[in-house]
């Protein structure tokens, strides 16, 4: 029994290289193209994975409970935390905006969270888990990562935008900060996280497939 | 090998899209439009022009805009010290369209909240923060450096009007903005005022607004309107509020003199004196004038030049000087010790023409009246101060009555003063008593006893009259009567109550009104501590009159 | 001739033919697209990442969105957008915001552009492979669509509450976006090393 699935790369002793996806022997420890360091996993990625995850974790829980943004019009400063903007908006009567927040800030993150603490949960327990399945949750987490930054972005033009004195202007709250930070960590967290450990397990007898690539016409 | 070749094919396959792609296009249209909207903003962007003020409160370099009736014509692109740095220069950048607009006489003041005595300004920017106000005028030249006003200007430019130069050096001062009345309308600002060090009178540069700058003649006087005026006299206390806003500030006010004709419209930049009030016009204004000398034996403490000359109250000319230096040391015999006097006939103020032919006749006449036996006397004036003013007046002719002359001027003899006059009116008195019926009169207050014993029983009748009135059933409905109109009253009153406006105006009113009452009381003080001098003038007042008509008829 | 490659997902082995343009290679255990290769792809990436520049260099010049309230009126470049959180407390959130959205997209479109012109007038440089793996390294990195979102959101969010003018860089930027989201369908990493390979080799 390897380490590896029997038609993985790995159980011939050869590397993919991270940056530029040369195949060579592990052994060479560089890549000859681009000099990368070449593994034949990422070393201790789920460990890395997790302690970024968990880093999020605690940034995000501060950007949820103090306000991303203070409105300070005519001397009264408000304040509202990411779900409260959110109601705010829907109630404002603009709900498809409330939504695209909502998913963004809220939806995104949560399932990029529970996503990778579930992949990492399910690498390292083993679970008997289609392997393809988690590759597509883990190419979710993937795409949905960056779309997470739209209400740091809102934040950024709302404080550029509405500067008018004591009439009407927007500050920025410390939310919007750890809110980036939770999202940034993620994105690497989500980087870290080595997807060719979820078909490592696999017997080669569940493989219905051939070493062939499937070559299709782009449209 | 074949990957070699591959290449090479790809390559090839590259140099020969790169001759027709037409996806080439794209970038180079991108460029273009790019070029175009950058030559397009650089060729059409508005003028840069740079401002000075003396600091830089509440502008911001990409934030505070540039306005000219509140529209937006351009933005503030950096603040920055000046060379020597007491002050800052501001570069704006306007809009293409304003480029015409700037000239020499263009205006940029800041706008920001400010509370001055003309009122609560900017109150707008409060909440927007300040802008430059820019005022574009009329001029030949457009410069790009301008200095910036401090404060908005008075009266906004272009407004038609005429600008007159006031000199002061009495009374309250006249701040900026301080509101111009005639007979209460306002029709003008106070634009300037600043103390000259040297003369030591204070200069002010007022506007007058169009239509009413023809009020303002060759005969116009300018006179401080203090907010409240107060006036005691025979007929009680008269106190005169103004406008609340001159009442606060005060202001100035112009009128031509009842006595004077209109005179002719005047031009711009003419220099008027600024009276301290009304009465001081009257008193000061320029009369054309005789001066004569009077010789007083008496002291002369008490008297200031400005003292009036009277003719039995009425006030015909000004004393100017007191002055021993007028008299030469040869003189100073003949003049027995005298203290010289100079004193002004002011021949305008007893209704005859402001010109040199009613001086010249009242010279001539004053040879006539002297021999007639006028002559001066001091008296005391003031009800407060014990000062002095020169009364003319005829008594008997004496040896004295021939006009004399020091100095190159006429004098106009003396005779002592009030010390005199008591001894007179107390031998008249006396005389009075001594001629007094007295048995008439004893007889007379018999009769009016007898007749007061009828009167007394007339008067019964009354009360009995007064008492069938009093059971009467109407006249008992009165008091309820008084009730419901007390019940009205104090619904009235309610509308007065604090939170009402007309509360809030009567409330400051009433505080200016304390506080111009303590102001007064030092005067009331000195009134209490003199009122021998009150009683004194009456008395003194009293009885030359009579005396004087005697001994002229 | 065909290479072994792996799949980057999956670790498969297979082998790998070269790509016609036009052709698309999925993993066939994992679905993983491996590699893309559209039709005519260099010259149109050359010339989207030129007008990408160019446009984000124009979307910096002018007026990018303005917000008028009662009178007072606010105008911010997109330069300002990114950076007036600057002035406040978050640097670090300023210094990202711009990162993502303005400096990320300007240098990897630049790169791509300075990889194919060095690798079509050049041949193999000596920095190619330093280009290829800063473009692979910020391309998760960059931005630009979500910003423009969020520019929508913050539209959609304002135009309740106040007139909302959008200036020139507002249209530049958004061509801008279209043209990076194309140069993103047109990248692909292993046709980018596969071009600098037969540079080297030639």
């Amino acid at each position: 029994m390897t380490q590896y699935s029997s038609d993985s790369a790995a159980e011939q002793g050869l590397a993919s290289c991270q940056s530029c996806g040369k195949l060579s022997t592990v052994s060479n420890k560089f890549c000859r193209r681009c000099r990368a360091p070449l593994h034949l996993r990422k070393p201790y990625n789920i460990q890395k994975t997790l302690a970024l995850l968990i880093t999020a974790l605690m940034f995000y829980i501060p950007a949820n409970l103090y306000p991303i943004m203070a409105t300070e019009q005519l001397g009264m400063i408000e304040s509202a935390n990411i779900v409260e903007g959110v109601i705010a908006l829907w109630e404002m009567g603009s709900q498809p905006i409330a939504m695209v927040v909502f998913i963004a800030s809220v939806i995104v993150p949560v399932t990029k969270f529970i996503i990778l603490f579930w992949l990492c949960y399910s690498v390292r327990f083993n679970t008997h888990i289609d392997a393809a399945e988690r590759a597509v949750l883990y190419r979710i987490t993937e795409f949905i990562g960056r779309w997470s930054m739209v209400d740091v972005f809102v934040v950024a033009i709302l404080v550029a935008l509405i500067q008018l004195g004591s009439l009407l202007n927007v500050r920025p709250g410390i939310a919007a900060l750890t809110f980036a930070i939770s999202v940034v960590l993620t994105m690497i967290a989500a980087m870290t996280f080595d997807p060719r450990l979820l078909w490592d397990k696999l017997e080669s007898s569940d493989q219905q497939v051939t070493n062939k690539l499937n070559i299709t016409k782009d449209n | 090998m074949s990957s070699q070749s591959s290449f090479q094919q790809a390559k090839a396959d590259i140099s020969t899209h790169n001759r027709v792609s037409k996806v080439w296009l794209i970038p180079l249209v991108a460029l273009c439009i790019g070029i175009w909207m950058v030559a397009d903003n650089y060729y059409n962007r508005g003028p840069l022009i740079s401002i000075e003020f003396q600091n830089a409160e509440g502008l911001e370099a990409g934030k505070t805009r540039v306005k000219t009736l509140n529209v937006d014509i351009g933005v503030v692109q950096s603040v920055v010290l000046n060379a020597q740095r007491n002050g800052v220069i501001v570069t704006a950048r306007l809009n293409p369209q304003a480029r015409d607009l700037l000239n020499n006489n263009s205006l940029f003041w800041v706008v920001k909240p400010r509370i001055g005595s003309g009122g609560i300004s900017g109150l707008g920017t409060l909440m927007s923060g300040s802008y430059i106000e820019f005022v574009p005028g009329e001029g030949a030249e457009s410069p790009d450096e301008f200095v910036g006003l401090e404060q908005e200007p008075i009266t906004p430019i272009g407004v038609p009007g005429i600008r007159v130069s006031l000199e002061g050096n009495k009374g309250k001062s006249v701040s900026v903005g301080d509101p111009v009345t005639y007979r209460g309308f306002e029709v003008g600002r106070v634009e300037q005022s600043d103390f000259d060090v040297k003369k030591r009178i204070v200069h002010y540069q007022i506007f007058i607004r169009a239509p009413y700058s023809n009020l303002v003649t060759d005969n116009t006087y300018f006179w401080n309107s203090s907010g409240v005026s107060f006036e005691a006299s025979a007929q009680g206390i008269k106190v005169n509020l103004g406008s609340v806003e001159s009442l606060i500030s005060g202001g100035v006010t112009f009128d031509v003199p009842d006595d004077l004709p209109l005179g002719e419209p005047i031009e711009n930049a003419t220099i008027f004196n600024l009276y301290p009030d009304k009465d001081s016009v009257y008193e000061q204004r320029k009369y054309q004038f005789k001066e004569f000398v009077v010789l007083f034996k008496d002291s002369v403490r008490g008297l200031s030049p400005g003292a009036p000359i009277e003719y039995r109250g009425i006030r015909i000319g000004t004393v100017t000087d007191i002055s021993l230096s007028l008299i030469s040391n040869s003189d100073v015999e003949s003049s027995e010790r005298r203290i010289p006097v100079v004193i002004r006939i002011e021949p305008a103020r007893v209704g005859m023409n402001n010109d040199l032919a009613a001086v010249s006749a009242i010279a001539q006449q004053m040879d006539t009246w002297v021999a007639q036996g006028l002559k001066a006397t001091l008296k005391t004036g003031s009800l407060l101060t014990g000062s002095l003013f020169v009364d003319l007046d005829f008594y008997p002719v004496d040896q004295d009555s021939v006009i004399g002359l020091v100095s190159n001027k006429a004098v106009i003899p003396s005779v002592s003063g009030s010390l005199a006059q008591i001894e007179q009116k107390v031998f008249a008195i006396l005389d009075k008593f001594e001629q007094m019926p007295i048995d008439v009169t004893i007889d007379n207050i018999n009769q009016m006893l007898s007749s007061a014993n009828v009167t007394m029983g007339e008067l019964k009748k009354t009360v009995a009259g007064l008492n069938t009135l009093l059971t009467d059933k109407q006249t008992q409905a009165i008091p309820q009567q008084i009730n419901t109109t007390l019940s009205q009253l104090t619904k009235m009153m309610k509308s007065y109550d604090a939170k009402s406006p007309l509360y809030g105006e009567l409330d400051q009113t009433m505080n200016q009104l304390q506080l111009f009452l303590r102001e007064v009381r030092p005067l009331i003080k000195e009134l209490n501590n003199k009122p021998n001098a009150l009683i004194f003038e009456t008395q003194a007042d009293a009885d030359p009159q009579p005396k004087g008509l005697n001994n002229e008829d | 001739m065909s290479t072994k490659i792996a799949c980057q997902h999956c670790d498969y082995l297979m082998s790998f033919p070269v790509l016609n343009p036009g052709q698309c290679a999925l993993c066939s255990r994992c679905g993983h697209k491996i590699s893309r290769l559209k039709v005519n792809a260099i010259n149109n990436l050359m010339s989207y990442s030129l007008t990408g520049v160019i446009l984000l260099i124009l979307s910096l010049l002018f007026p990018f969105m303005s917000f008028t309230l009662s009178g007072n009126m606010m105008e911010i470049t997109l330069w300002q957008a990114a950076t007036e959180l600057y002035s406040g407390p978050y640097k670090l959130l300023a210094l990202g915001v711009f990162a993502f959205i303005v400096l990320f997209p300007a240098v990897i479109l630049g790169f791509i552009l300075l990889f194919l012109v060095s690798l079509n007038l050049f041949g193999h440089t000596f920095y190619n492979s330093t280009l290829l793996r800063l473009i692979f390294t910020l391309l998760p990195w960059s931005m630009a669509e979500v910003f423009f979102v969020a520019v929508l959101v913050s539209l959609i969010k304002l135009v309740t509450i106040a007139q909302i003018g959008i200036g020139l860089s507002f249209g530049a930027y958004l061509l801008f976006c279209l043209c990076y989201v194309k140069v993103l369908t047109l990248v692909d990493k292993h046709q980018f090393w596969y071009w600098m390979d037969l540079a080297k080799k030639s």
